[in-house]
């Protein structure tokens, strides 16, 4: 019991959450805001002026994407030290509401994103009243289960949404008044997915810096400390859970928009093992980790066309060896890293 | 009645894996996600020696073959892991399953095989006026054994003594001089080594792919949620009650028999959030 404490305060560290770190300043956020915006034009310039590749950026877009999607499973563990095995039923049936509003209901798409990211949102609260009480260990086996049944339910439900081979979503001609021929394409989807990370990316922090985000953190450490201070800790962990749905639910949108299609596929339960083992051989300590996670998984399995069929065993050995190894992801060397050096110029 | 016995089939195949499941979560507090992938690879070796030793032989060796592999996962990762947050040796073990996913694959290709019933069980008998191939019941007699011969092994023998000390209380346990690792390695190795097992006894009813194993462990997953994690008792009543389920929602609502033991499960999680044995999941 005594060296898992220890190793909580490591895992502290590796947060970058020590006790004494400067609050946040006005400056500080203008700072990141215009660092970022920068980056973000920067990489909307390369994309679209095609000094990257067309298929360079289409493995990009797919990767920012699902780097989206990873940034939701991440979130969830820095603040709930939930590992979810199930993430993939948020994306997916996301994409599904979309495409069940726009063929059937008549629902005008730009109507139907935000509808369909508050039914996920409500869902997985309500999902999130049972599963967020229990332990990492029975949360990823139940995470799982649930995954695999929703994956039954629309691989066997035979109809309109069409079973195991699933359906393509028929979108308008515009959206939010964009042609969606343009959206389709590799450099709008690399666009939007971009941009999306940047403001998660940028985000994500400051909401660590709230009061509700340095609580959950707080939570995550020792619930039972917590709550005797005088705080309850269920709802918050519902919320975390709740919002990590959704920010993978809205990589599951762009998905489906991006490739007019969904199937069961896309939420089974290797999708959702994929997204996990993003984030955690990413790094989960910053926001930025599980999207590094993805890039290097998609950028490698590009590069080796033999990894198109058999991905699972060179991923399986890197994520032994990064659990095993590696604890804190890329993200956390980096870190380190930086922190060495930084120790290294001032002395 | 031949419904009843399908389900006692699976019930017991069930019965047999996450005995394996709760014997490793009780000493190393590990869900070993890789259970299903030893469960494959011991239908898979079944199957290569099977033409060469005979069944029975296949059996044995494919066993041993798993122990050896249990007894080495929980030198090499279990142990030097034992001091990291839970989660670690969990994620381990999926990358386990991811890799021997894909190494049958390699080995075996991805082709479907089934393996021969052997001879001497390979025929029919009557119970209550229907045909019931014989090799089921022999399926439904080793799960039971299996069970009961666990269950003799931890409450009579000396080392299943040392087992349920150290799964209760593993550094007093140590203290008292047991070495807990030698048990705990042992523990491991029976636990895959019965997933070897039960591999080889599937392998003549079901059909040998690389994903066996992927089907089979959320299952077992959804009984050790309804039993109750680390509860033996519990995952045996759970093991038999899924099968039984599955085999009369095949019957009469094949629509949606593979989706019961999920709505089971949620059914019982929200009655009792910790399972029917109670409150061992932590």
């Amino acid at each position: 019991m005594k060296v898992t404490r220890s190793n909580n305060e490591v895992a502290i560290k590796a947060n970058g959450i020590p006790e004494n770190r400067p609050k946040t300043k006005a400056g500080a956020l203008l700072g990141h805001a215009i660092l970022y915006a920068v980056v973000g034009g920067v990489g909307i310039w390369a994309a679209a002026s095609h000094v990257l590749g067309e298929a360079f950026v289409a493995t990009l877009a797919q990767a920012l994407i699902f780097g989206i999607f990873a940034m939701g499973v991440g979130f969830l563990y820095k603040h709930n030290a939930h590992v979810s095995f199930g993430h993939a039923t948020w994306f997916g049936l996301a994409a599904y509401f979309v495409g069940i509003g726009v063929n059937f209901a008549g629902i005008a798409i730009e109507i139907m994103i935000p509808f369909a990211l508050l039914i996920v949102a409500a869902l997985a609260t309500a999902v999130g009243t049972i599963i967020v009480r229990l332990s990492g260990v029975a949360f990823g086996m139940l995470t799982l289960s649930i995954c695999a049944g929703v994956h039954e339910i629309l691989a066997k439900l035979q109809g309109p949404t069409g079973g195991a081979d699933g359906m393509v979503i028929q979108l308008p001609p515009t959206i939010f008044g964009v042609s969606s021929g343009v959206l389709q394409t590799p450099t709008a989807a690399f666009v939007v997915a971009w941009t999306t990370v940047l403001v998660l990316a940028f985000l994500l922090p400051i909401f660590a810096e709230t009061r509700l985000g340095r609580l959950t953190l707080a939570i995550r450490e020792n619930e039972e400390r917590v709550r005797f201070l005088g705080y309850t800790t269920y709802v918050q962990r519902i919320f975390i859970y709740s919002g990590s749905a959704v920010i993978s639910a809205l990589a599951g949108i762009y998905f489906g928009i991006y490739t007019s299609f969904i199937s069961p596929e896309a939420l089974d339960f290797n999708t959702s093992g994929q997204a996990m083992i993003m984030a955690l051989i990413g790094g989960t300590s910053s926001a930025w980790g599980p999207v590094l996670g993805a890039l290097l998984f998609f950028l490698v399995r590009d590069r080796f066309g033999i990894l198109s069929s058999h991905w699972m065993l060179p991923l399986g050995v890197v994520l032994i060896f990064a659990m095993a190894a590696w604890p804190t992801g890329i993200y956390g060397a980096i870190e380190r890293l930086r922190s060495a050096v930084v120790r290294r110029i001032s002395k | 009645m031949a419904t009843v016995l399908n389900g006692l089939v699976y019930g017991c195949l069930l019965v047999i894996l996450s005995s394996g499941l709760v014997l490793i979560f009780g000493l190393r507090q590990v869900i070993n996600f890789a259970h299903g992938s030893f469960y494959a690879i011991g239908a898979y070796v079944g199957f290569t020696v099977a033409p060469y030793v005979g069944f029975w032989l296949a059996m044995v060796t494919a066993t041993g073959v798993l122990a050896i592999i249990g007894w080495a996962l929980d030198r090499w990762c279990f142990r030097p892991l034992q001091d990291r947050p839970p989660l670690t040796p969990l994620i381990i073990t999926f990358g386990l399953y991811l890799m021997i996913e894909d190494i049958i694959g390699i080995i075996w290709g991805r082709d479907t095989y089934s393996l021969a019933t052997p001879a001497m069980a390979d025929f029919s008998v009557w119970i209550f006026g229907e045909r019931f191939p014989f090799y089921r019941l022999i399926i439904i007699s080793v799960g039971l054994v299996t069970a009961a011969g666990v269950q003799a092994w931890l409450r009579l023998s000396r080392i299943g003594l040392y087992a349920r000390a150290a799964s209760t209380n593993r550094l007093a346990t140590g203290m008292q001089g047991v070495n807990t690792d030698f048990v705990s390695g042992l523990v491991v190795a029976l636990g895959c080594g019965l997933a070897g097992m039960a591999g080889v006894i599937a392998a003549p009813m079901l059909s040998l792919s690389p994903t066996m194993g992927s089907i089979v462990v959320t299952d077992c997953f959804v009984v050790l949620v309804i039993g109750g994690l680390g509860s033996f008792g519990g995952a045996f009543v759970a093991a038999l009650a899924l099968g039984m389920i599955q085999s009369f929602g095949a019957t009469y609502v094949p629509q949606i028999a593979s989706l019961i033991p999920y709505l089971l499960m949620a059914g019982v999680l929200i009655w009792r959030p910790t399972g029917f044995a109670g409150s061992r999941i932590h």
